[in-house]
């Protein structure tokens, strides 16, 4: 795990500096001192020498300092300080020093009985620190030891002793020359420097007048020796440190800006625990006295706040300046293996892709358009600071429980697995020999995953496992679908049988007393029935629903009981109870009373019920303060990892996690710890591959394994990807230079090759093979013959299967069943989807009116079709064709891998731009993007055709591929659920005909499945039906309506002959 | 800390032994430094406000709640609650709404139906009954004892000495011996003293030596605040700890200069009381020994006395809303200041 997340950092470089000794300061001369000497950068980046004892002040140590990932300040401050013990005789001497040092302001900072005499420092700016004098644009990294003038910056700031420093700048990445790491740090700095810059401008703060001042100490200095340009110097073995521990607390605290000292205190302790941790130079054989940061940083701070006046002034323009020569200088010596390495490592990042394009984004366009693009990424850095900062802040408020939200879950269901009976016998699958089942079950609703334990050798499995979960309002749609998988241990786990319960279904079975119901499930058999008849499997659950307002009078019954057991109350135990929960006034417990009807002042009780009563009736929840952890279990809200992963949103309210936490203490409850269905059913050691192989199996990561949520069910499903687009996909990302463009040559005349190959009528053969590696239906297909493969692939289907959700011409709809992800903006699709760097929505649609659709005011929807997909893409709205544009242009794949990596897939790849002029939505662009594999984009329509919603307009031949529509963000609001998975970076299956928004004058379209009732929409249904049972049979996979369907017609109609349309838009 | 550490402790010398007085019981206000202070002349805007307020209570057909629930039945005021609505009375409830009469009838009214559920009314609900509550007392955390120089009886508040747990009957307490020392303030004083000792004690029935809840301090406040506008005279605290200290010293410069002038922060008692009415404890020269069966019986005793005495010249002067509570507490024979005597005139 390390090994992966490891790779994520940015590139450290480290100061080592030698602090050798100091000579001519009289204070050290003249009394018995113990001096320590402390490096500080960036306020949180400390590394101190050992407490000498005795005045000599002979350390010859050397420091090593990480510097910061993202550095604030390029100030380096070396810090004499003198350690004065409390207690020992020297506090007598330490006082008279205070006097000779001439005033009060001598700081000193009592921790336990250690304190710091502050006695001088030297300040060095690591921006110059490094940079040659005699070459103005060579750098020098390792500078011998010197002698430094020390200031005494609290006092007069005079000069009042020398101390010997060395200094060496490494990078501790290997890969990486120090020439390299060293220009991205100080890239870094100049960009946070100038958005602080920026940030004053704004508030017009007249700068101090330290700047003036402080401007000189960098030209203080002692000359330097003049060596070769550049040294790169190898980091040396000997000095290693562990940098691991550089989590996400170091990050957090970076971000935390210099006007936020006093939360960052707090922090500072667990900085100096770490630093304790990484116990190289933190040294406490004294006493054993820790080092105490605490008392050292107030001595700190004034004069951090002042490093981003000292380089405000006109250093900054100077060092922006010399910024951009260095480049040009860079480029003039012809050196483009130096040029090629330093843009390498962000690529290679690609974890943390957004950091690092930014700093490439720069460096490789600087010369184009240097001044817009600095700006833009001044930007951005700010937003993100700022975001950061604010998570910060409000991540301890999240890890904190609330008592009912206003936006809480509709209830928690329970359910409770109890047995399988009549399981079929099978045949071993290695030895042929004996019968064997090793069954596990698989429950899923919506994004939550359960997996029972696996009952070793048994048919009639007991499980007797529990899971218990929240119902959202927008689950209402799901199903609940169990599967039941047979163990093995060497080859692939099998599918036995499988169900789906709808959630309304679900519902209806419930009684009213919210009480444990059974149902005895009759499952699905997977397994191919060979002359065999297998006895019906039976699967045997509890279920309870229970809804949100009895959980909160079960859980404010438990609360009070929990803390108090008196039957009634007067008015000062109702305070007290009062108090103990969180903050009310006397008013709010007058209020309680007087709603009882009862008499505060006559020392009336209200009993507890009236209590609870009243308690649940609260109707805000800011008093309930002091409720944050769960009176049962005493912890507070936490992400499990699994919930990350999923993005399953971990519910803060408290109401449900009791309820939730108090059945996991009575049954054995199982936790939804698999992100997708099929993770579940997998071994260990084939999760582990799919880790190492494709990345972190986790929702919206950008790695290969790709993971679209389904949209009528909630389910999480992965996506089947055929081995030949994985390679290429392979290729694409790894592949640089002359490698990539012969690479691209070969991808097109494979993609025309392979289009031609499927046109043969010798690719019959692979129908059959794709049909069942995608497991497709082929019942809702038009035609069942096909001539070639291409044929089957852009089948028709039968006209009615898809159908507008909405007769509302108002509501866009999806134009091809396909992953949709929808953004409101460009730039906002730029931030979280399409991270090509070239996308431009100008590129896209080859600047095709662009007043009209630019980069901020224009939506964009885009429809990945997968090969197993139908490939006949529709109309999403009402209107007539424009001129149709083809753009020749790359065979790339569309594959959310390839969106989110740099290749400019959308702008590069052949595609047609067709614009429809609309009522509704004003002018849209329909943009079918051919890609990898696809050989050519064939339209039926044509200019001036007036169109309807849902009407056909061409189809892709074999490929993956993608539709982008754009349109004017204020003619279309997007579906919120879309809206809510885009931002989550995950796809949403969609198919022909759903919803996708709606204009701005009418209401978001509430998707929900009807039940048939009249006997007019049942024919209506029949009129459609075209398979018979057996098919159903051999499909196995059919819809829940399919079942409720068929009973609703048997209760109406009597015996009819009844199948369905595997269909699963609503009815 | 050295913002908020207290200054060094002011050490006078322990008063000589033999010149205590031994006291365990309440005593009345005997020989008075200065003669009864008159009641102010009114202006003609103040003069007219009162006589709004006063005509608002006289309405024969006003009837109150019998307690704060609005729905509860109604009752015209008896005559201990016209004793109680008197001409001062008034005044204090004018002068607490900063002269607004609307306010100022609101308040009265809210207290007059407070009075009733709390069972301070005569007559109406039950009463609050002193031995039910003299447990509270039994270590004599609240005692009244003396008068300060501007003769306020000293209610001397000793949280240090708390015997029982936080309930209602603490409350209750409290409040009965708020009544009871307004009862004790002698003619021409309607406030009293309150003297706050956050001293630790040790003793025998002493179960806690902290500070109630802050829950219960506020809605104890809360009652005084709406309860007994302008009783309060001057407030002493002794013996603060630290972070009370810390937060008084923060909360100092907010504070009104009216409430700023009242409250007195670690000064020595006897700039404020007499020594020969303070308690030895804060270098008086009152030898106080608290003990409850000599304390409590005649305390609850003397105050109904004087209340009843109180009530009968209430009768004796006409039983009517609006009399003078000087007339009252005094032991003159004609009334000084009659229902319609004109106040911007004397």
């Amino acid at each position: 795990m390390r090994l992966i997340s490891r790779k994520r950092h940015d590139p450290t470089i480290s100061l080592k500096v030698h602090v050798v000794s100091t000579r001519k300061i009289d204070f050290f001369e003249k009394f018995n001192c113990n001096p320590m000497c402390l490096v500080s950068t960036n306020l949180f980046y400390n590394r101190k020498t050992d407490k000498l004892k005795s005045s000599h002040t002979n350390w010859n140590q050397i420091l090593k300092l990480k510097l910061p990932d993202d550095p604030t300040s390029d100030l380096l401050r070396i810090i004499v300080y003198d350690v004065l013990f409390g207690d020992s005789p020297a506090s007598s001497a330490a006082s008279s020093r205070a006097v000779l040092t001439g005033s009060d302001l001598g700081q000193r900072h009592r921790h336990r009985d250690v304190s710091y005499l502050y006695v001088g420092e030297v300040q060095l700016s690591l921006l110059e620190l490094f940079k040659n004098k005699e070459t103005p644009h060579a750098y020098n990294f390792h500078i011998p030891n010197k002698w430094y003038r020390l200031y005494d910056y609290k006092r007069n700031k005079n000069v009042i002793g020398e101390i010997q420093l060395g200094f060496t700048l490494i990078c501790d990445l290997k890969k990486l020359t120090t020439y390299e790491g060293y220009r991205s740090w100080e890239h870094k700095l100049l960009k946070q420097i100038a958005q602080k810059k920026s940030r004053r401008m704004r508030e017009h703060s007249p700068t101090s007048n330290f700047s003036s001042e402080n401007l000189l100490l960098s030209s203080d200095f002692q000359n330097f020796n003049s060596t070769d340009s550049i040294t790169n110097e190898e980091s040396p073995t000997n000095l290693e440190m562990e940098e691991e521990d550089e989590d996400d607390a170091d990050e957090d605290e970076d971000d935390a800006d210099e006007d936020e000292y006093i939360d960052s205190l707090d922090i500072l302790s667990k900085v100096a625990l770490e630093m304790e941790d990484e116990g190289d130079l933190v040294d406490d054989d004294n006493g054993g006295s820790a080092i105490d940061l605490k008392s050292l940083v107030t001595a700190l701070d004034e004069y951090d706040v002042m490093d981003d006046s000292i380089i405000e002034g006109d250093t900054l323009d100077k060092l922006l300046s010399l910024d951009e020569d260095d480049t040009v200088v860079l480029s003039s010596k012809n050196d483009p293996l130096l040029e090629k390495e330093n843009t390498r490592p962000m690529e290679e990042d690609t974890g943390y892709a957004e950091d690092d394009e930014s700093d490439s984004d720069e460096e490789t366009s600087l010369e184009n358009l240097p001044v817009k693009l600095r700006e833009n990424s001044i930007l951005r850095v700010k937003k993100r600071s700022n975001k950061a900062y604010r998570q910060n802040i409000s991540n301890q408020l999240l890890t904190n429980f609330q008592v009912h939200k206003k936006q809480h879950a509709m209830g928690v269901a329970f359910v409770e697995f109890v047995c399988i009976s009549n399981l079929p016998l099978m045949k071993k699958k290695v030895t042929k020999r004996g019968f064997d089942m090793d069954p596990f079950i698989v429950a899923i609703f919506g994004r939550r995953v359960f997996k029972t334990s696996t009952k070793k050798h048994t048919l009639d499995p007991y499980f007797n496992e529990s899971i218990a979960f929240e119902v959202y309002p927008h689950e209402a749609n799901y199903n609940f679908h169990f599967k039941v998988i047979d163990q093995d241990s060497i080859t692939f786990n099998d599918k036995i049988a499988n169900y789906s319960l709808s959630w309304h279904d679900f519902l209806q079975k419930q009684n009213d007393n919210h009480s444990w119901t059974e149902l005895n499930i009759p499952l699905n058999l997977l397994i191919p029935s060979k002359n065999k008849v297998y006895k019906q499997p039976i699967l045997t659950i509890k279920t309870r629903f229970i809804p949100y307002s009895s959980l909160k009078n079960s859980f404010w019954k438990h609360a009070v009981k929990m803390r108090i057991d008196k039957e009634s109350f007067d008015f000062v135990e109702v305070i007290l109870f009062l108090e103990k929960l969180g903050s009310f006034t006397t008013e709010d417990t007058l209020k309680i009373f007087s709603k009882c009807k009862k008499l505060p002042w006559s020392g009336d009780h209200i009993t507890r019920d009236e209590l609870i009563e009243s308690l649940v009736a609260w109707p805000k929840t800011s008093e309930f303060k002091n409720i944050w952890r769960c009176p049962r279990c005493y912890r507070s809200r936490k992400n499990s990892n699994n919930s990350t992963k999923s993005k399953l949103m971990v519910e803060n309210d408290l109401i449900t996690h009791f309820s939730i936490c108090s059945f996991s203490s009575s049954f054995k409850t199982l936790k939804a710890s698999y992100v997708s269905s099929e993770f579940a059913s997998k071994r260990w050691f084939s999760k582990v591959l799919i880790k190492l192989t494709y990345g972190r199996y986790a929702l919206g990561k950008n790695n290969a394994n790709i993971l679209v949520q389904d949209r009528e069910t909630g389910i999480i499903i992965e996506e089947k990807i055929s081995a030949h687009v994985k390679v290429g996909m392979r290729i694409l990302y790894n592949g640089k230079g002359p490698e990539t463009k012969k690479f691209k040559r070969l991808l097109k005349v494979m993609s025309i090759r392979q289009g031609r190959k499927f046109d043969s009528p010798l690719s019959v053969k692979q129908i059959e093979p794709f049909i069942k590696f995608h497991s497709l239906d082929t019942s809702e297909c038009l035609e069942t013959e096909y001539k070639c493969f291409n044929e089957f692939f852009y089948r028709k289907l039968k006209p009615g299967s898809r159908t507008p959700e909405s007769p509302d011409p108002r509501v866009l709809i999806s134009p091809a069943d396909s992953r949709c992800t929808t953004f409101s903006s460009i730039q906002e699709s730029k931030e979280i989807w399409i991270k090509g760097t070239k996308f431009s929505i100008g590129r896209l649609t080859n600047n095709y009116e662009h007043k009209t659709f630019n980069e901020w005011t224009t939506s964009v929807a885009v429809f990945r079709l997968a090969p197993q997909d139908y490939h006949r893409f529709h109309s999403p709205c009402d209107g007539v064709i424009g001129e149709p544009q083809y753009i020749d242009g790359e065979y790339y794949t569309v594959n959310p891998m390839a969106v989110r990596s740099e290749l400019d897939v959308f702008g590069e790849n052949i595609r047609v731009i067709i614009p429809i002029e609309t009522e509704e939505f004003g002018q849209i662009l329909f943009i079918p993007v051919g890609a990898m594999m696809v050989g050519s984009i064939i339209l039926t329509c044509k200019k001036g055709d007036r169109i309807e919603r849902g009407q056909e307009l061409g189809y892709f031949k074999f490929g993956g591929s993608t539709i982008i529509v754009v349109l004017q963000k204020r003619n279309l609001y997007f579906d919120s659920d879309l809206v809510k998975n885009s931002s989550e970076q995950l796809e949403t299956l969609v198919k022909v005909g759903m919803s996708i928004g709606h204009a701005p004058d009418i209401p978001e379209l509430k998707r929900s499945v009807e039940k048939l009732s009249n006997p007019d929409q049942i024919r209506k249904v029949k009129e459609r039906i075209s398979i018979t049972d057996e098919n159903v049979e051999k499909l196995n996979d059919m819809p829940w309506q399919y079942r409720t369907l068929k009973e609703q017609i048997y209760d109406d109609l009597g015996d009819v002959d009844v199948s369905v349309t595997h269909d699963d838009t609503p009815f | 800390m050295g913002l908020f550490s207290k200054k060094a402790e002011l050490n006078t010398p322990n008063t000589n032994k033999d010149q205590l007085i031994k006291i365990d019981q309440v005593f009345p206000l005997t020989n008075r430094s200065h003669p009864p202070k008159r009641l102010r002349k009114l202006t003609e805007e103040q003069f007219s406000k009162y006589n709004e307020v006063l005509s608002h209570f006289k309405d024969e057909s006003l009837t109150l709640p019998i307690s704060t629930d609005p729905s509860s039945d109604k009752l015209p005021l008896n005559s201990w609650e016209m004793f109680w609505l008197s001409r001062e009375c008034i005044y204090r409830y004018l002068k607490a709404q900063k002269w607004n009469v609307a306010n100022a009838i609101k308040a009265l009214t809210n207290t007059l139906t407070w009075r009733r559920e709390s069972g301070l009314v005569k007559g109406i609900n039950k009463q609050l009954d002193p031995n039910e509550i003299g447990i509270e007392n039994e270590t004599g955390k609240e005692v009244i004892l003396g008068y300060d120089y501007s003769d306020r009886p000293v209610f001397y508040m000793r949280n240090g000495r708390q015997n029982t747990e936080s309930s209602f009957r603490q409350v209750q307490h409290l409040i009965f011996m708020a009544e009871r020392t307004v009862m004790l303030c002698p003619q021409g004083v309607d406030s009293m003293s309150v003297l706050v000792d956050f001293k630790k004690y040790k003793g025998p029935g002493i179960i806690s030596d902290k500070a109630p809840p802050v829950s219960i301090a506020k809605a104890c406040l809360g009652a005084f605040e709406n309860h007994y506008p302008e009783r309060l005279g001057r407030m002493l605290f002794t013996n603060i700890p630290w972070f009370i200290w810390a937060f008084i010293k923060l909360m100092y410069p907010f504070l009104d200069p009216d409430t700023k002038e009242k409250v007195v922060f670690d000064e020595p008692f006897e700039k404020y009381v007499d020594p020969k009415q303070l308690d030895s404890l804060y270098n008086g020269l009152v030898d106080f020994q608290y003990s409850h069966k000599l304390y409590w019986p005649d305390f609850v005793e003397k105050t109904e006395a004087l209340y009843q005495k109180q009530y009968e010249r209430f009768v004796k002067f006409g039983g009517v809303i609006g009399l003078s509570e000087f007339d009252f507490k005094g032991d003159h024979d004609e009334m000084i200041y009659p229902v319609d005597c004109d106040m911007t005139k004397i």
